[in-house]
Parts: C-alpha cells; sequence; structure tokens
C-alpha cells in the first residue's frame, strides 16, 4: 500500500465519519437550533477531508482543483443557509426578527425605536 | 469496486437519518435535514466521479452545491413568510 493511497484511505475515512456523525446528531437533536449546529462540520471538516482526498489522489488537476471548488463553495453557502434558517424558526416561534424587550436574549434599552405598531410605554 | 466506491457507498447511508428527519417534526426541522441532505449528496456525486474516473462528472456536484444555496434560501424566506 503506497503512501498515496493510505492518505487518500484515512482521508475518506474520516470525511465519512464525520458526515455519519453529523447525519447521527441532526437525527437525534430536538429543535431546529440544536439540529442546525451538526451542519457545520459536515461542512467544514467533513467536505475538506473528501476534498483532500481528491486532491491528494489527482494533484492539481482539473478534478483536484473542482473538488477545492466543491469544498469551498459548501464552506461559503453554510453560514448564510444556517443563518437563513435560524432566522425562519426564529420569525415562526415570535412573529419577528429583533429582538424586544423582556425577550431575555439583550438588555431592555430606552433608547430603541419603537417597533411599528407597538403600543407606547 | 474501489475506494472510492465503497466511500460513496456509506456516504449513502447518511442520508437515511436525513429522510427520517425530513419526515418528522416541525417544518424548520425538516429544512434542516434537506439541508444536510444536500450536502451528502454534492459529496456522494464528488466520490462517484472519483469511482467511475469521469472527470465530467464532478460538474453535476459542483452544480449541486452551487445550487443548493438559493434553494435553500428561497425555502427558509418562504417559511419565514408565508406558512
Amino acid at each position: 500500500m503506497s503512501p498515496r493511497s493510505l492518505a487518500v484511505a484515512v482521508l475518506l475515512t474520516v470525511g465519512v465519519g464525520v458526515e455519519l456523525a453529523c447525519c447521527l446528531g441532526v437525527l437525534v437533536m430536538r429543535g431546529a437550533y440544536d439540529k442546525l449546529h451538526y451542519t457545520a462540520p459536515a461542512t467544514t471538516i467533513g467536505s475538506l477531508a473528501i476534498a483532500l482526498a481528491v486532491v491528494v489522489e489527482e494533484s492539481l488537476s482539473q478534478a483536484g482543483i473542482k473538488a477545492l471548488l466543491i469544498f469551498a463553495a459548501l464552506l461559503a453557502a453554510n453560514p448564510v443557509l444556517t443563518h437563513a434558517t435560524a432566522r425562519a424558526a426564529r420569525v415562526r416561534q415570535l412573529g419577528r426578527w429583533q429582538p424586544d424587550a423582556g425577550d431575555g436574549d439583550q438588555p431592555a434599552t430606552n433608547d430603541r425605536p419603537a417597533a411599528p405598531g407597538a403600543p407606547d410605554r | 469496486m474501489n475506494v472510492w466506491m465503497v466511500a460513496s457507498m456509506a456516504l449513502l447511508a447518511g442520508l437515511i437519518p436525513c429522510g427520517v428527519v425530513c419526515l418528522r417534526g416541525d417544518v424548520v426541522d425538516r429544512l434542516v435535514g434537506l439541508e444536510l441532505a444536500g450536502v451528502i449528496v454534492t459529496l456522494v456525486l464528488l466520490l462517484l466521479a472519483q469511482a467511475f474516473g469521469r472527470v465530467i462528472y464532478v460538474d453535476l456536484a459542483l452544480a449541486l452545491a452551487l445550487l443548493s444555496l438559493p434553494g435553500g434560501l428561497a425555502f427558509a424566506r418562504f417559511l419565514e413568510r408565508f406558512l
């Protein structure tokens, strides 16, 4: 077994293992906010390991460069998707996105402009 | 049956938990399962292209990786506003 094929096998094992662990995490956790945490390692560690396996096998040929491009696309897309999904979950839960006094996630201040339609205080 | 094919088949098993999540729970939970399934399928397509030895198949994985972002954003915005 050459060092190159050994490195490919190790990288593929790590990548596939991380992906499967993330799938199990999404399955086991309760609630969208907890589930969303498990999409991050899938797009960073897992996809980096698999893309590096392709690069080790093919060096920086066409397939290697495209594998790195796929990793870059997944890496850039995941935070945006996570934010949009968490925002959708919060809007569905509270009816708005902005924090308000009494939410418990920021100290109540009086210098913020009131939300439209909010009663005068 | 090379190592790439074995890895892609193992990774394909990860779609089962994603499918279970997509069938149960709140609608936002299902969206999370769908997003993770998109990532898994992208990597499966990359591994299958390597297994078959066809570089041109990598374009499928690249297209899916690029298109899953607007798809997920559209779902999230739709759930936020209309459902």
